[in-house]
């Protein structure tokens, strides 16, 4: 809202403090109506200020003025509203009237015909101070109604008195089929929910939104009616959401007019057209307000005031306040009070609302800080340790962390999957990109990883934790569950870039060893299993993830298909896991186990086998020979190259053995080591290789 | 008798001719193996004639052999210690290194600015005895608007524009719907924060991104005072940011509280002087904030009179682009690897 300080001078003398302009909006800004920007206009200042929904009292000079006055503690000085009559008592009286047929949602409408107007451009004076908050001179009419809402808050509009048929207003819900061209020349269809203001046939208005084009007052006029109204807030709300037009008049009755102020502001606003357009009044002021709503009476304590605001607060204080604000403040008993709230504070409904007037004009930087006594003891989420243990341990493997946004779309989804997947679609997406909720992270990552490659980042490592919405199969639009889910990406170089060390691409098998410490952090063993079926993966470089048997989640190279989708020129390696089944238990305290005190001994065995055979078999099928001074298992390499048959492939596994009783002999080393060696070769087929 | 203790033995002299040309390990061998090897070493020559000396004679040459041999031998282990001493500095020489070739560059692991922002105010307000609790991200419209005084047709629904996904779920406008849910299943005092993930209908600019983050709070016991917010979350934010920083409350309006403030902060990159971030004001808006509306406290069973409280929502986005001066909030969003790698 642009206020204008010379205009403000009209109402409060503020010049009187011989303070800066910049002291006068530190002031609003302390009394809740921040002064966003104070810019120069002609030699004059111009407050930009945020009024919030609660005080459409405060849409206009004379409310602004009002704070500043109560603040400073000077006298408001309001325009004349009183009753401007003809100078000659000879006018002619032209047949008009008001009917409401819905008073719910006009509970009052207020109306005075003018004839012999002179349709012109407004003075200068009048064309400056509209310029100078923003809003273009019209004609000296238009102006006028302008004029007073931007110094009363009260919004006006003049029809042109010869169109309107009957010369009468009737204020109605539109019928089935109506409609209305409005100022903007745009054609509105109009339903019967819609409050219209209508001549004695058709629709001229939207109530409280905007004219229509056909009964706008233009330089061929010479009559007009004016009118002031007062309309339902919701109404008013709910036709202009709906046709899609907010206007300067909508704004305020939305947020809700002084129901006692139609006819003040049609007064002004008539002593300003008899001064500035001419004309005669050819009718009384029409009032039709059958219900006048009652003012609203709170109880105030000052106890109260110390309790929510933490501060006492002396009674005079009160007492002088609340009055320049326009309040009547009655005595009731000691540190109580029957206070009336005045019509235009429409945001007053509770005592706590005094308690905010009292407080936001003592001043809220005058409360002296406290502090609440301690109750209970912080905690952070139960989940906040694994969350801890898993950023740490992907921080050591160089993975950051990444942002996404949730949003996607199908087109972007498809290629991710087998089948389009189902999704939580949003009613009103702002854009054609962001139309759904994501059921996956891996291609908010591909996409990162998207831009990183644009930019010339060829080694990039992301994981990130988010949520993914699923709808259930129910296919219910409100039936979906939201669940936590961990994503990792990593391509481009294993190593960091060294003079002294080998290359090697991040591959399969980094991941895998990262997801195996992910999960080990957290107390689960994990276990891989092929698969070929994971429409994301490489068919023949992919796994499931599974602990104690339960699937948790995918790791494997993004496919070819893809990579290819997006002009991808590495492999890239993808992991997803759901995080509720990880996260189950609280994270196990670390428990001691002895360290032996006999030496172990090692011993390697060479062999090959049929490159078929799954290492995660024979690691098994070794396990359960249950030989219980074997302590460990290791690959220590892999062959498989020309020097060997076709389809095979060379191992080397070390065997570690100790004992927590004795040292182990070599004979008992060997024994145990040729039974391995046999259950390699008749289950395996494996053949000793030196 | 004749003795002659003085007497050099004549060989002394030839080994130490000898001896000064020596120029290595292997000749120093050699040279012990010449004068002192068991078989043909010169002295052990000598010593062996003395058997065919005069019993009055052998003494005499005998001691002088003794001190012969005794000179050699330690003039022998002395040059010896001095080559190996020369030989292990040779070869400490030839295995330095250059240390000044780059060390192996580590990936140093990194923090997302919003998550290290995030935990760093988290565990401010835990030391503060505040619990941290969650909520859905896909909320009711009971819960994101209506138990928070914000009926359908209330202008403040203006103010958060809303991402629906049907006619009663939103994508929660905020962090404030966790207060009505934690208030329905918990008596006071209540002392939670809760962190999360918000989203509005805004175009991705410098300063808007449709999703974001904030932390809400909620204070309710009994005596609980505005006051008492001025003073927990100046606390807060001299923990946060400096000692120094100043906090002013300000009137304002969200429909859940009565009174409402906004809270400002002395700018922390003038210290209050004025600049470009404050916009010559030296206070920075931070956060909106109040008392929670007796209302609310009524819809959750709670007696207003009894117990007040106070509530806080604030923007942890806008905090990690106050704190780590970033000037675009969709850098945030990005994920280039150079940009995370920095916080």
């Amino acid at each position: 809202m642009r206020i204008s300080c010379p205009w403000l001078r009209d109402f409060v003398d503020i010049d009187i403090l011989g303070v800066e302009t910049t002291e006068v909006a530190d002031a609003l800004t302390m009394v809740g109506l921040k002064v966003e920007e104070i810019q120069e206009f002609n030699d004059s200042y111009i407050f930009d200020v945020e009024v919030t929904t609660n005080r459409p009292d405060c849409l206009n000079h004379l409310g602004i003025a009002r704070e500043i006055a109560a603040h400073f503690r000077l006298r408001l000085k309001p325009p004349d509203f009183s009753l401007p009559q003809n100078e000659e008592h000879n006018a002619t009286i032209l047949s008009s009237s008001v009917t409401i047929e819905n008073s719910d949602l006009c509970p009052r409408y207020a109306a005075r015909v003018i004839t012999g107007i002179r349709i012109e451009e407004s003075p200068d004076w009048l064309r400056a101070r509209l310029e100078a908050v923003g809003q273009r001179p019209i004609n000296n009419i238009v102006d006028i109604t302008n004029y007073v809402m931007l110094e009363v808050g009260h919004p006006l509009h003049a029809f042109d008195y010869e169109k309107l048929q009957e010369n009468r207003i009737v204020v109605r819900t539109a019928k089935r089929g109506e409609s209305l061209i409005t100022l903007d020349g745009v054609q509105r269809k109009l339903d019967s929910s819609m409050l219209m203001i209508c001549d004695a046939a058709d629709v001229v208005a939207l109530a409280g939104i905007m004219g229509g084009e056909e009964s706008e007052v233009s330089e061929g006029s010479r009559s007009i009616l004016l009118e002031s109204a007062y309309f339902n807030p919701a109404t008013v709300r709910r036709t202009a959401k709906s046709l899609g037009l907010r206007t300067e008049a909508s704004f305020r009755f939305e947020r809700g007019a002084d129901a006692e102020m139609p006819v003040k502001a049609l007064n002004r606003a008539c002593r300003l057209i008899q001064e500035i357009a001419g004309g005669t009044f050819a009718s009384p002021v029409m009032d039709e307000y059958p219900n006048p709503q009652p003012q609203r009476t709170l109880q105030l304590r000052s106890e109260r005031i110390r309790k929510v605001v933490g501060v006492s607060i002396d009674a005079e204080f009160i007492t002088d306040t609340l009055p320049r604000l326009e309040f009547k403040v009655s005595h009731a008993q000691e540190g109580v009070w029957q206070v009336k709230v005045p019509s235009f504070r429409v945001d007053i409904g509770i005592e706590d609302d005094l308690v905010e007037e009292v407080a936001r004009h003592y001043g809220y930087d005058r409360i002296q800080t406290t502090y609440p006594a301690p109750s209970g003891i912080g905690s952070f989420l139960s989940t906040h340790n694994h969350d801890r243990i898993l950023t740490r341990t992907l921080g050591r493997f160089g993975f950051l962390e990444a942002f996404n946004y949730v949003f996607t779309n199908p087109s972007k989804e498809t290629p991710f999957w087998n089948h389009p997947p189902s999704m939580v679609a949003i009613s009103n997406p702002l854009t054609e990109e962001d139309t759904h909720l994501r059921v996956s992270l891996v291609p908010g990552l591909v996409e990162a990883l998207r831009r990183n490659f644009h930019r010339g980042n060829k080694v990039v490592r992301l994981f990130e934790f988010g949520k993914v919405f699923t709808p259930s199969d129910s296919g219910d639009a409100e039936d979906f569950k939201e669940t936590p889910r961990l994503a990792l990406l990593a391509t481009g170089e294993f190593y960091q870039p060294f003079w002294n060390t080998f290359r090697d691409e991040f591959h399969f098998h980094h991941l895998k060893g990262i997801v195996e410490v992910l999960l080990e952090e957290l107390g689960h063993q994990a276990e891989f299993e092929a698969r070929s079926d994971i429409a994301l993966l490489h068919p023949g470089i992919a796994a499931r993830v599974l602990v104690n048997g339960e699937a948790l989640g995918v790791l494997g190279q993004l496919h070819p298909r893809l990579q290819e989708t997006y002009k991808f020129l590495q492999t890239v390696l993808v992991a997803e896991l759901p995080l509720d089944p990880i996260y189950g238990d609280p994270v196990r305290e670390p428990q001691y186990e002895s360290l032996g005190r006999f030496p172990s001994i090692q011993r390697d065995l060479c062999f090959v086998v049929d490159k078929k055979v799954e290492y995660a078999t024979m690691l098994s099928a070794l396990r359960e020979l249950d030989i219980p001074d074997l302590q460990d298992i290791q690959l220590v390499d892999l062959y498989q190259g020309s020097t060997l048959p076709w389809g095979k492939v060379s191992l080397a596994i070390r065997l570690t053995f100790a004992s927590p009783k004795k040292t182990l002999t070599q004979e008992e080393v060997n024994r145990y080591t040729d039974e391995i060696f046999s259950v390699l070769k008749s289950t395996f087929s494996a053949e000793a290789r030196s | 008798m004749k003795t002659a203790p003085d007497r050099v033995h004549p060989l002394w002299d030839e080994f130490c001719r000898h001896l000064n040309s020596v120029s290595s390990l292997v000749e120093l061998s050699d040279l012990k193996d010449k004068y002192l090897g068991r078989k043909r070493g010169l002295i052990s020559l000598e010593l062996r004639k003395l058997g065919a000396l005069s019993p009055q004679e052998r003494p005499a040459a005998g001691h002088e052999l003794n001190e012969l041999k005794k000179r050699v031998e330690k003039l022998l282990s002395q040059r010896t210690g001095e080559f190996k001493e020369k030989e292990r500095l040779r070869k400490l020489e030839m295995e330095g290194i250059d240390v000044t070739l780059p060390g192996y560059a580590f990936a140093p692991s990194a923090i997302h600015p919003l998550r290290r922002v995030w935990k760093e105010m988290e565990e401010i307000f835990v030391r503060m005895g505040f619990a941290v609790v969650s909520g859905p991200e896909v909320e009711s419209d009971y819960y994101n608007f209506e138990a928070l005084n914000i009926p359908k047709g209330h202008p403040a629904r203006d103010d958060q524009d809303t991402l629906y996904l049907s006619e009663n779920l939103v994508l929660r406008t905020h962090t404030s719907p966790v207060q009505i849910r934690t208030m329905e299943n918990q008596k006071p005092p209540i002392r939670i924060i809760v962190p999360g993930r918000v989203y509005r209908r805004d175009a991705v600019d410098a300063t808007h991104t449709p999703m974001f983050h904030q932390i809400e709070g909620l204070l309710v016991d009994e005596g609980i005072s505005l006051a008492d917010l001025k003073g927990t979350l100046e606390v807060f934010f001299k923990v946060l940011f400096s000692p120094d920083t100043r906090v002013r409350l300000r009137p304002s309006y969200f429909p859940f509280v009565e009174p409402g403030a906004e809270l400002d902060i002395s700018c922390i990159f003038c210290a209050g002087g004025g600049c470009r971030v404050c916009k010559k004001s030296g206070w920075i808006e931070i956060l909106g904030a109040g008392m929670v509306h007796p209302r609310i406290l009524e819809r959750v069973g709670y007696d207003p009179e009894k117990y007040t409280g106070f509530a806080w929502g604030m923007g942890i986005d806008r905090i990690a682009l106050l704190k780590y001066q970033v000037n675009d909030l969709r850098l945030f969003f990005e994920n280039d690897v150079r940009f995370l790698r920095q916080f």
